[in-house]
């Protein structure tokens, strides 16, 4: 079995979200259900204030992962210098178990669209991304992760499945994978692949950290909205995700109609839950 | 020009909008069972829209509160139009809503002077944090060093001169009442607002205050300060400094 070149998981996590600010101070961390936190880079590359209060304070009793929105690592210039001293001073204060963002773009010369476009499957573009990684790594000093996006579209260049693509930027810049299963599933809804074969390609040691959230269903399309619960179709591939990969860092995103801290600490206890009754099978 | 960045310009054009961009994309993208290229292309199309309009009704609520829903969306519609976001956080997205409201709707210049303020109260609650000076900490400084002091203005303070009630108008919209009629000051009144405490706060100033503290933020001294109010007003500007130093209005003198 290859070496992992991942960090051991650090158990179940939330995304760190202003509305829960006051219940998460009010309870001892102990008693939440939450191991750690993940915030949103960019709502704290802010001067100061509340935002950078709150997350010291919540920093002091909670592991933190950073997550990204902005890198646009699949733009051939790839992100700027401003974006990158950024996210390291804010690195530097969070001291986060590791640093993510989505393996898309978000804008090309100059304008930032704030949307995760879909990248072509394509030679070039993992070129263009490997690159753009490894100066964001030597520049970070540390691997980053790179989360799978959900589309709605796909383009006639692509000579790579996603899979394959994703297999190839990970190891070709020796970076790690946030694995989201939602976007998976919405995608494979979307596009009409069977999934099971997206997680078997995937280069397991690689797989830092799993994302679970909502979608919802419009007009012959499923969009990755992040304002319902976890769904049934989900949650039974996060279960083969967990069976190939083991124990994995998992985390609910929920951006839109959230609802409070105890009820999405519940649906965390349902991943855990899962998760150990399938690394238990797994295992015997 | 790289195959990569071709087709990211046409995607990028097309979801901006730009006149006859839509064929070059559409080509680009593969047809496929369930939703025709086109409408897969117009989900990122809508999303932008949606995306960017929520942005400006989070940083601009009581302003759109205040004008109403289909007013709010024309003028975030010919924002979003105008000024596509150059900055990678979209917390700053709306920097320039009230300057585009202020050519947009000329007739009612109230209504950019609201956004003005909603957007000065952004500013104040997440500015640079530093250590506000108080009256203690002023204490063993000698009578006559006094005109030397050259003060700071804490990074959230800002001084805005609005020309009508469109405080008032926030006020009223922030506690779910009817807001009053429009009214225009014979002068300008200047609005000092700051972050105390976690929050941003505002009042509206003396014409003398606010200018004392316009001279501070230019880097004067606290003698050119005194200087500039006049022997008369030597009392009123003791009460100023007394305010400013206990409400954390000023950083430490230099």
């Amino acid at each position: 079995m290859p070496t992992p070149l991942t960090q051991p998981s650090p158990g179940f996590g939330l995304g760190l979200r202003t509305s829960h600010y006051h219940e998460i101070l009010a309870a001892p961390p102990a008693g939440t259900g939450i191991d750690w936190f993940e915030i949103l880079s960019e709502n704290y590359m802010v001067g100061g204030g509340k935002p950078l209060v709150m997350l010291d304070r919540i920093r002091r009793d909670y592991p933190m992962v950073m997550h990204g929105v902005s890198l646009s690592i699949g733009t051939p210039d790839g992100p700027s210098d401003d974006y990158l001293r950024e996210l390291k001073k804010l690195m530097d204060r969070v001291q986060p178990l590791w640093v993510s963002d989505h393996l898309c773009w978000t804008g090309t010369h100059g304008t930032n669209m704030h949307d995760l476009f879909p990248l072509p499957y394509t030679e070039e573009a993992v070129a263009a991304v490997v690159r753009n990684v490894r100066r964001v790594q030597d520049f970070l000093g540390r691997p980053i992760l790179l989360e799978n996006v959900s589309s709605y579209l796909s383009f006639e260049a692509d000579t790579l499945q996603e899979w394959d693509f994703v297999a190839a930027v990970a190891e070709q810049s020796d970076s790690l994978i946030l694995l989201d299963v939602n976007n998976v599933y919405v995608s494979s809804v979307n596009h009409g692949f069977d999934p099971q074969a997206y997680l078997r390609a995937l280069p397991a040691r690689r797989v830092q950290q799993i994302h679970l959230a909502g979608h919802s269903t419009q007009a012959g399309c499923i969009i990755d909205t992040h304002d319902q619960p976890v769904a049934d179709p989900v949650w039974a591939l996060y279960a083969d995700a967990l069976r190939l990969f083991g124990p994995v860092a998992t985390m609910i995103e929920r951006d839109d109609n959230i609802p409070p801290l105890a009820q999405l600490s519940a649906e965390l206890q349902h991943a855990r839950a899962l998760a150990a009754s399938v690394l238990m099978e797994r295992a015997a | 020009m790289s195959a990569l960045d071709t087709l990211q310009g046409d995607f990028q054009s097309y979801v901006l909008g730009v006149a006859g961009a839509q064929p070059a994309i559409l080509g680009a993208v593969r047809e496929q069972y369930g939703l025709k290229a086109d409408a897969r292309l117009a989900i990122y199309y809508n999303a932008y829209r949606s995306r960017l309009r929520e942005a400006l009704s989070e940083s601009y609520d009581k302003t759109w509160s205040y004008i109403g829903d289909d007013m709010f969306a024309g003028l975030a519609d010919g924002y979003i139009a105008a000024h596509p976001s150059r900055h990678p956080n979209l917390r700053w997205f709306g920097a320039d809503f009230a300057a585009h409201a202020e050519e947009a709707l000329a007739d009612y210049p109230f209504i950019a002077e609201l956004a003005g303020f909603e957007w000065t109260l952004g500013l104040a609650f997440d500015a640079p944090d530093a250590q506000a000076v108080g009256a203690a900490d002023l204490a063993g400084i000698a009578p006559e060093a006094w005109g030397d002091l050259v003060f700071g203005l804490h990074p959230s303070v800002h001084l805005l001169a609005l020309e009508w009630n469109a405080v008032a108008l926030w006020q009223a919209l922030g506690q779910g009442q009817t807001p009053p009629d429009v009214e225009r000051f014979e002068a300008p009144v200047t609005w000092l607002v700051w972050r105390t405490a976690e929050q941003p706060h505002f009042r509206s100033l003396p014409a003398a205050e606010a200018e004392a503290l316009r001279r501070i933020g230019s880097g004067a001294s606290f003698a050119e300060v005194c200087l500039a109010a006049g022997d008369e007003a030597a009392p009123q500007l003791a009460g100023y400094l007394q305010q400013w130093l206990a409400q954390g209005v000023l950083t430490a003198p230099r």
